[in-house]
């Protein structure tokens, strides 16, 4: 199965330095709004109404970067009760590992936005409560994977609407797209069609 | 006298039935539904709470889930009312509310998913466990 292929070693490095160039735009998109806070704070009073609203969209940011990170955490646990479960060819397996690592590096990414808004990100669960008496065998196990990634689309198409900065809209639907391809890949490893419609939210 | 009131009261509970079964489908809702499994589920808490038990519980009462304070402290009640102004945006109706993303802006898909909601009380998946 062409599509199950795993990544060329040589992609690391790629992958190094599209973490770092995400690091810098996350964070560059927190230094915007800090200083326009820092501008807000400096005009005095005539600009407090103007600075609460900013502050406060700084907060909701925060927010929804947090209930992004839970959902990821909670995928990337998934990712591993299915890894460990036996159940997996050793193809299917490499790619549920190759998914997790991306959940993973979103986290990254996600974690390190909020810190640039000066928030604090959350941790993940010590305990998922997953279905595990319907895991029996790897479609079971695909299938599971696949309603996570289904269902990640469509907590991005709400989030992304309501960030008060687009550079973080921006950055969430480039997560979007990858739990799109996730989602298509282990569609079309169930024998579905990987692309049911033109349209998901 | 009495059976001019008993035809205006069965007149009325008929359209009230005619109106459930042509406006709201429930099928329609549980579709809709798919784009909640993000974060919730019928019977587990995920990112979000469980939905089991969900009509007429107090807004951020469910055991075990770790809730905003902005949720436990609204004072509402989900019914087909509150459900409705909440899931139109939440952010708006809960501000600080975690399920931070856009509401759902179309009428008959909310009373759709509202109805899907409503039938979980009553479903099997939801019976199994305690419900607070
Ligand atoms: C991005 C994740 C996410 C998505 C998608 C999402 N929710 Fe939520 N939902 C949450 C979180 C988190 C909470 C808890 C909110 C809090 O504590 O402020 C919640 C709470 C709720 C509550 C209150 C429950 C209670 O016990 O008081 C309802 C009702 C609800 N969601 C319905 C829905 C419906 C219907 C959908 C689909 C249209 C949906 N949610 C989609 C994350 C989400």
């Amino acid at each position: 199965m062409n599509i199950l292929r795993s990544k060329p070693s040589a992609s690391g490095l790629v992958e190094e330095m599209s973490i770092r160039s995400r690091r810098q735009f996350l964070s560059s998109a927190g230094a915007v709004t800090l200083s326009a806070t820092g501008v807000a704070l400096l005009s005095g009073c005539a600009n407090a109404a103007k600075h609460d609203t900013e502050a406060s969209a700084t907060q909701q940011d925060v927010i929804i970067l947090n209930t992004a990170i839970s959902a990821e955490f909670e995928a990337v646990a998934a990712y591993q009760v299915g890894a460990q479960s036996g159940l997996l060819s050793s193809e299917v397996l490499k790619v549920a590992l190759q998914f997790q690592g991306h959940h993973k590096e979103h986290i990254e990414a996600l974690v390190n936005a909020v810190k640039s808004l000066g928030g604090t990100a959350v941790e993940a669960k010590t305990d998922y409560d997953f279905p595990l008496d319907q895991l029996k065998n790897q479609t079971n196990v695909l299938e599971f994977a696949a309603g996570l990634e289904r269902g990640a689309v469509s907590a991005y198409a709400g989030a992304i609407p309501v960030f008060g900065d687009r550079d973080l809209a921006a950055a969430a639907a480039s997560i979007l797209a990858d739990e799109a391809m996730h989602w298509a890949i282990l569609r079309n490893a169930l024998g579905l069609d990987p692309v049911p419609g033109a349209f998901f939210s | 006298m009495l059976k001019a009131i008993f035809m205006v009261i069965s007149l009325l509970s008929f359209t009230a039935v005619a109106q459930g079964v042509t406006t709201v489908d429930i099928a329609q809702g549980r579709a809709i539904y798919a784009t909640c499994m993000g974060c919730h589920s019928p019977e587990r808490h995920r990112t979000g709470p469980q939905h089991c038990g969900l009509i007429g519980r107090k807004a951020g009462s469910a055991v075990g889930f770790d809730y905003s304070l902005a949720m436990q402290q609204s004072d509402i009640i989900w019914t087909k009312k509150t459900l409705d102004d909440f899931l139109t945006a939440p952010l708006r109706v809960i501000p600080g509310t975690k399920m931070a993303i856009a509401g759902i802006s179309n009428k008959v898909d909310r009373a759709n998913l509202i109805s899907y909601l409503i039938s979980l009380n009553q479903d099997a998946k939801c019976q199994y466990k305690e419900i607070p």
